[in-house]
């Protein structure tokens, strides 16, 4: 890899550091986190299932809105900010900026994210509820969702303003969860294959965040296949890699 | 030596709408001299800074091409030794300034070591060694561009581009960057100084290029293109009309009549003598002559015609020499 | 010529093959895709699938949310406070039915929506492909077949069904007090529709369970005599419900 994309790399996570959003939310997800492992209203056999539920939801909620604050505020922030200039004029290309900017992300983000697993597992631990393997499999999992998350950010970034680069981000997010249901319809509205074939690729072309989600797993206290985390590993790479491409291309054709 | 600097015919438009484009740049050709202080003038919107965007990489030209320091336009081996003000520059405000050195040092491939030496030099030069720990933000508009100032020197670069480098900066300010381009002339570094404080320019500039509404209008030694200039400017106590009749038969010669003093202005020295016979037999009084030399402002205004800038524009751009 | 022509459409066909790699991944993840989520073979209707793609990642924790108010109703209103003529009965399936669609492995809201359809709405069929469903989604869940018995003994009388039910509801766990309570009331239930043998064998079965032979021995001895058989729980009791 080359230096430059860690030097943007390490900058990004100074940055996340800095302007404190991440470690308020962070924060303020182990807040939650730990406040309801101390509810204890709920019945026998809930409690730890509610816990678990929460914590999950939390861990995605706020490592997601970590994600689109953090990614969409890095490119389309530099150029709004007009620090582009200084940047682009010193011996760095321009894709080496995009890939430093998704892997500082990658790294803030974990950082964000690995101290609300980890209350999660001690609170499990002390409830004898379920397997710590897992929960940290569905950690990971999580975020390899918010690799793609990231990937997509930018690639959105590349061509828009923040706001707008949120804003698609998030769409993107809730129709990769709704094709599902597009495609369920698809299959009952319509006897043509061509439709059908055409829900199909649909499905196999969108992101399908659905694909990170073992949180049933974890509730419920299933085992996540090692064979299921590494395709899943691949198939969040190939995500990223083509969504970064698409990215660094828009970027390197941009002119400021 | 090659040039620091060589382009040719490099033009830029941009699209306005879908069918329409507007011309920032007209296929411009210039070669900048190593080793030089090289001033880049012209009013707003003349393409100076697409010109230095150019250069940079930041846009890509629609016509033309060059090189910098011998590498193609916007390489990074050209950025590798390339120092960039920008106007009005920006920066991360959540670092301070020394990491914002550090950062820009580390994008250069700077070893830390070589770093720590270069920051706490170029710090001290521009005069924020005591507010190195500050945050940017923090930096008032005139610390900034020192910073900025700092931020282009940081990997020693043998080319310096400075767009409108005093802006924000005080009087004091303004001698302290122009003591500091001296001196990166001195230690053989070129400097693209584009500005528009002429008064600077003048004094620090080994050659300028004056660019309007795309089109360079003219290029040369500061001395060559203000050496044009060989009017005489006299100021008479005790003129009468005789004077102002004789004045009037001179092509090219103006009279002014103040309260206190006539001032005539002749375009040739032949045209002196008769005029100081006339005031010695008028009894009048010559209290001033000297030779009236033009400035860079001068010849700026003249080329480029005021605002609308047309006097230059259609002409053949001159070489020293108006070209 | 080729290169240059190449190098034109190079940027399509790398974003092309990186697709091809997306769906690659896609299908490989597919073949164990039902396993990691714990939902193999679980059947989602589309309106089932439009909920869960709106509720996402958050649909274990919306079904937990609405979980807590169908309970609330359910057991403190409704039994504890006796408040039985609050009207809002019907609320409660389709809140239990997101609940299924939301989280299918929701075993108490399949435990507690099958006993309400079967005695509180009087619809022991609807009851009995409810039990089903959830039954095929959590295989192994004992609650259920338990429920699923009581409505198949008390409202549709088919005791044979029920004891059948019941057995399952034995064979799915490995706690013998479980197994035992199973095994207690599929006696009951054989009993009660008139197969004392059937009883008995069921009785004999317990007598090997370490701990519960002279438990086993007083039931056969009961039958044995014809004496007093014990009473008849009441209906939904003896489930796990909420």
């Amino acid at each position: 890899m080359p230096a430059s994309v860690l030097v943007v790399a390490r900058q990004v996570m100074r940055e996340a550091w800095r302007r404190r959003t991440l470690p308020v939310l962070a924060l303020f997800g182990c807040g939650i986190i730990i406040a309801t492992a101390f509810l204890s209203f709920f019945q026998l056999g809930t409690e730890i299932k509610f816990f678990k539920d929460v914590a999950m939801t939390v861990i995605f909620l706020f490592g997601a809105v970590a994600t689109l604050v953090l990614v969409s505020t890095q490119l389309s922030g530099e150029i709004e900010s007009r620090t582009i200039y200084n940047v682009l004029s010193k011996p760095i290309r321009r894709y080496e900026l995009v890939l430093g900017k998704f892997f500082g992300a990658l790294a803030a983000i974990a950082v964000a994210v690995a101290p609300m697993v980890a209350i999660l597992m001690f609170f499990m631990s002390v409830d004898q509820g379920g397997s710590l393997l897992e929960a940290v499999k569905a950690g990971y999992m999580l975020w390899l969702s918010f690799a793609v998350l990231s990937a997509v950010a930018l690639a959105i970034a590349s061509f828009s303003s923040s706001v707008v680069c949120a804003a698609l981000s998030v769409l993107v997010y809730v129709a990769s969860y709704l094709k599902g249901a597009v495609i369920a319809y698809a299959g009952m509205v319509t006897y043509s294959r061509l439709a059908a074939g055409a829900a199909q690729t649909f499905y196999y072309l969108l992101p399908n965040f659905e694909n990170f989600n073992v949180r049933t797993a974890v509730v419920h206290n299933a085992v996540v296949p090692w064979a299921y985390l590494f395709r899943t590993t691949l198939y969040a790479a190939a995500l990223s890699a083509f969504f970064l491409y698409l990215g660094t291309q828009i970027f390197e054709e941009r002119e400021f | 030596m090659p040039p620091a600097i060589s382009v040719h015919e490099l033009a830029k438009r941009y699209r306005t709408t879908h069918r329409s484009d507007r011309a920032a740049l007209l296929g411009l050709t210039l070669d900048v001299p190593p080793g030089e202080i090289y001033g880049f003038l012209g009013p707003n919107g003349a393409g100076k800074t697409t010109t230095i965007k150019l250069l940079l990489g930041l846009i890509r030209p629609t016509g033309g091409g060059g090189a910098v320091l011998g590498h193609a336009l916007g390489s990074v081996d050209a950025r590798r030794r390339v120092g960039f003000l920008p106007e009005s520059p920006y920066f991360y405000e959540y670092l301070r300034g020394e990491e914002l050195l550090h950062y820009y040092g580390s994008l250069f491939g700077l070893a830390e070591r070589v770093r720590r030496g270069r920051v706490e030099e170029l710090l001290r030069l521009v005069g924020l060694w005591d507010e190195r720990r500050l945050a940017v933000r923090k930096y008032s508009r005139g610390m900034l561009q020192r910073l900025g100032l700092a931020q282009a020197l940081v990997n020693d670069p043998d080319l310096v581009i400075l767009d409108e480098p005093a802006g924000g900066l005080d009087p004091i300010g303004r001698r302290e960057m122009r003591d500091i381009l001296l001196q990166l002339r001195e230690r053989g570094k070129t400097v693209f100084l584009s500005s528009h404080i002429l008064a600077e320019v003048e004094t620090v500039c080994d050659r300028v290029a004056i660019l309007n509404r795309g089109e360079l209008v003219a290029v040369g030694r500061i001395g060559d293109l203000l050496a044009g200039g060989r009017e005489m400017e006299l100021t008479i106590h005790g003129a009468n009309g005789s004077l102002s009749r004789h004045i009037e038969a001179i092509p090219g010669a103006t009279i002014h009549h103040g309260t206190d003093a006539t001032v005539v202005v002749v375009p040739e020295q032949r045209f002196v003598y008769p005029i100081i016979d006339l005031v010695r037999q008028t009894g009048g009084q010559i209290v001033a002559l000297h030779a009236k030399r033009e400035r860079l402002e001068d010849v700026f205004v003249k080329l480029v015609g005021g605002r609308g800038g047309t006097a230059g524009a259609a002409a053949a751009p001159a070489q020293a020499d108006r070209v | 010529m080729i290169a240059q022509r190449f190098a034109r459409y190079r940027t399509v066909l790398t974003a092309l093959v990186l697709l091809a790699c997306v769906a690659g991944a896609q299908a490989l993840v597919d073949v164990y895709r039902p396993a990691a989520n714990d939902e193999a073979g679980v059947q989602f209707s589309a309106a089932a699938e439009v909920v869960r793609g709106f509720a996402g990642q958050i649909r274990g924790l919306l079904a937990d949310f609405i979980w807590l108010r169908v309970d609330e109703y359910a057991h403190r209103r409704r039994v504890v406070d006796g408040d039985i003529n609050r009207g809002d009965d019907e609320a409660l399936m389709p809140l239990v039915r997101l609940i299924t669609w939301l989280d299918p492995h929701y075993v108490s809201a399949y435990a507690l929506g099958g006993q309400w359809l079967a005695f509180h709405f009087g619809k022991p069929r609807e009851a009995v492909l409810f039990y089903d469903e959830g039954i095929r989604n959590n295989p192994a869940a004992g609650d259920l077949l338990t429920g699923v018995a009581f409505v198949d003994w008390r409202l549709l009388h088919d005791n044979k069904a029920a004891a059948s039910r019941v057995e399952q509801a034995a064979s799915v766990t490995n706690d013998d007090q479980v197994r035992f309570q199973a095994f207690w009331l599929e006696a009951h239930i054989l009993l009660d529709g008139g197969d004392r043998a059937g009883a008995l064998r069921v009785w004999r079965r317990v007598g090997t369970m370490p701990g519960y032979s002279q438990t086993a021995q007083h039931f056969i001895d009961q039958i044995a005599h014809g004496k007093a058989v014990p009473a008849a729980p009441a209906a939904g009791s003896g489930t796990l419900h909420p």
